[in-house]
């Protein structure tokens, strides 16, 4: 017998269970991206464009302002890849092909070491082509100007690590720099005080090259009696008034001071070892 | 008949006549030995003329040529025993016109006005001297013989004559020489760069100043292995279209590594960067460090071990450097037997 009570509320219309249909929709929404990120992951990187290592010699500035983006740029591609927040999506500048193009944000891959590959399947999309005027690169970023343009020079007496931050390729060839194990002992001895002006500037590629290797030096010597400083100069050399007191005529060029007087000027040749024209000065 | 006094007898002992003719043909030897530098590589000569400022009545290429023609004319008159007064003085105003501009670019250097590597002297790209070297080493060598040549000048003589067909003949000469050069295959002869040549110790600017430059700290990869260099112009159209192959051999890994150097500004290396996408290094050297190493760009050159092995007048055969093709008849090429 069945109660009246039951039967005084209207009958609820019967729900069939589906107990498995929560754990699809479950399925769904945790698989699906997950599911991707497999696939994403099996895809491999762009034969050409990858090896994307962070550059530090341009920056970008959008409608006269400069831009928090960060540049990479791939030997291989011989292109520029632009990221930030004020970008949609990352921005190729194709050297070879004077070409701009977007490439979907999903389709970056950061390694480990901070470079940047694209993704075997990145589609492009193109977005125009750029002139070149002068030191600027110009192209129009979606309705807005786009400058790729020198980073400003490092001026005057800068830190070391204000300089490994200026341009990362500081800091990369500083670490890949080997220097002579038994010059670098011979000056760890040193007992005078030893220092080492060293004039550069950040838009000179030689220095690029050369001063790295003294950051080396710099920070393996640590706590010895030899002092190393970097004093940055504009294009104009002789324009600035230390360079001109110490007629300096070419970047870069090393004073070494030993016990305060001047004991020598290391030039080009010099300073591709810098530690063994060192340990062979303070030897004499 | 037109008739010529009869040939004076010089009232100068042997000994005096001697010595004038010595002095005067060894100023005669240094100034066509400097006319023929400057005609093996005419372009530079006019580079200098332009950039001494001396094309302001007529066209540096036509101040060049008769630059070099009266240079010629002077000495070879000279070596010929020729020391007529007026030509005694027309190779002393020569004299002070070669110490006026070495002197005045000696001047320069020292104010801080000039670059310490430019205006070496009036030798083409045969010799190195810094400014200080070139004004010094000119008066030195010129002037006590130019005084020695006057010690015996000689009269006026008809019987000159067939050494004035000579030294007009020689005149012709180095000026045909200047004229065609350019097209003649004289790289090898007319620069520094040739095969057995070593590389890493060729400077420019002094020790002493700090602003001594050598191709060994500009390029230290040079000292070991086996290198292949090419000397560009990076505002050169051809050699800008000509980047892919180059990209091409360098990404293939075979042969020789390859390098660019080049005195190019820093906006023709931005451009160059932007415009072409190299893929191979390029390393910026002083202008006066490259520029005795060819008469046009681009010349290259096969280095192993800090020493030349062979040089190319233009791009070298990248096919045959990387073992893929046959030798390019049109490379013009000085090898090393």
């Amino acid at each position: 017998m069945k109660s009246q009570y039951v039967h005084a509320f209207p009958r609820r219309p019967r729900v069939r269970r589906r107990p498995f249909l929560g754990l699809f929709l479950v399925a769904v929404i945790v698989g699906v991206p997950m599911a991707f990120s497999v696939m994403a992951q099996g895809v491999p990187a762009d034969e050409v464009f990858k090896g994307f290592e962070p550059n530090g010699d341009l920056i970008l500035e959008l409608d006269g302002e400069v831009a928090n983006a960060d540049l990479y740029f791939s030997d291989r591609a011989g292109a520029f890849l632009i990221m930030g927040s004020m970008l949609s999506s990352p921005v190729l500048v194709g050297t070879r092909t004077g070409s701009v193009e977007t490439v979907h944000l999903m389709k970056v891959m950061k390694q480990a070491d901070g470079s940047v590959d694209l993704r075997a399947d990145a589609a492009l999309e193109s977005l125009g082509s750029f002139t070149i005027e002068g030191t600027e690169v110009h192209f129009d970023l979606k309705g807005k100007s786009a400058v790729l343009k020198p980073r400003p020079d490092l001026l005057g007496f800068q830190a070391k690590d204000a300089l490994k931050q200026y341009k990362p390729t500081y800091s990369k060839l500083a670490s890949e720099y080997s220097p002579n194990a038994r010059a670098m002992a011979a000056l760890r001895g040193v007992d005078e005080d030893v220092r080492v002006l060293v004039y550069f500037g950040t838009w000179c590629p030689t220095c690029g090259r050369l001063v790295p290797r003294m950051l080396r030096i710099d920070d393996d010597l640590g706590a010895s009696k030899i002092r190393f400083e970097y004093y940055g100069l504009p294009r104009d050399i002789t324009s600035d008034p230390a360079a001109e007191k110490d007629k300096i005529h070419g970047v870069p060029t090393g004073i070494v001071y030993v016990g305060g007087k001047e004991a020598a000027r290391f030039s080009v040749q010099e300073l591709n070892e810098p530690e063994v024209a060192l340990q062979k000065l303070l030897s004499k | 008949m037109m008739s010529y006094p009869p040939p004076s007898t010089t009232p100068y002992p042997l000994w005096r006549r001697a010595l004038a003719y010595l002095g005067g043909a060894f100023l005669g030897a240094i100034l066509c030995l400097a006319a023929w530098a400057k005609a093996l590589d005419p372009q530079a000569f006019v580079r200098q003329v332009e950039a001494e400022g001396l094309d302001f009545l007529v066209p540096a290429t036509v101040v060049a040529l008769l630059a070099l023609g009266i240079e010629v004319l002077l000495g070879s008159a000279l070596i010929l025993g020729l020391r007529y007064r007026w030509l005694l003085w027309s190779n002393a105003a020569l004299v002070a016109f070669f110490l006026f501009l070495t002197g005045r670019t000696y001047w320069q250097h020292t104010q801080g006005i000039a670059p310490p590597a430019e205006g070496c002297g009036c030798f083409g790209n045969l010799v190195e001297r810094t400014p200080a070297e070139a004004f010094w080493q000119d008066a030195a060598l010129m002037v006590p013989a130019l005084l020695l040549a006057f010690l015996a000048p000689i009269p006026w003589r008809p019987l000159a004559r067939w050494r004035w067909g000579l030294v007009t003949v020689l005149t012709l000469a180095v000026m045909v020489l200047a004229w065609k050069a350019p097209s003649l295959p004289l790289d090898d002869l007319a620069t520094r760069l040739s095969p057995g040549v070593e590389l890493l110790d060729h400077c420019v600017g002094t020790a002493e100043d700090g602003s001594r430059i050598c191709l060994g700290g500009i390029l230290p990869e040079l000292a070991d292995g086996e290198h292949l260099v090419i000397l560009a112009d990076l505002g050169d159209e051809a050699f800008g279209e000509s980047v892919a192959r180059l990209n091409d051999y360098h990404w293939a890994g075979r042969g020789p590594k390859l390098w660019v150097l080049t005195s190019a500004s820093e906006e023709e290396l931005f451009g160059f960067r932007f415009g072409r996408g190299p893929a191979f290094e390029i390393r910026e050297a002083p202008a006066a460090l490259i520029r005795p190493f060819y008469r046009r760009l681009p010349r290259s050159f096969v280095a192993r071990h800090g020493r030349v092995t062979t040089t190319y007048s233009g791009l070298p055969p990248l096919d045959v450097l990387s073992g893929s093709g046959s030798t390019d008849p049109a490379a013009e090429t000085n090898a090393l037997p």
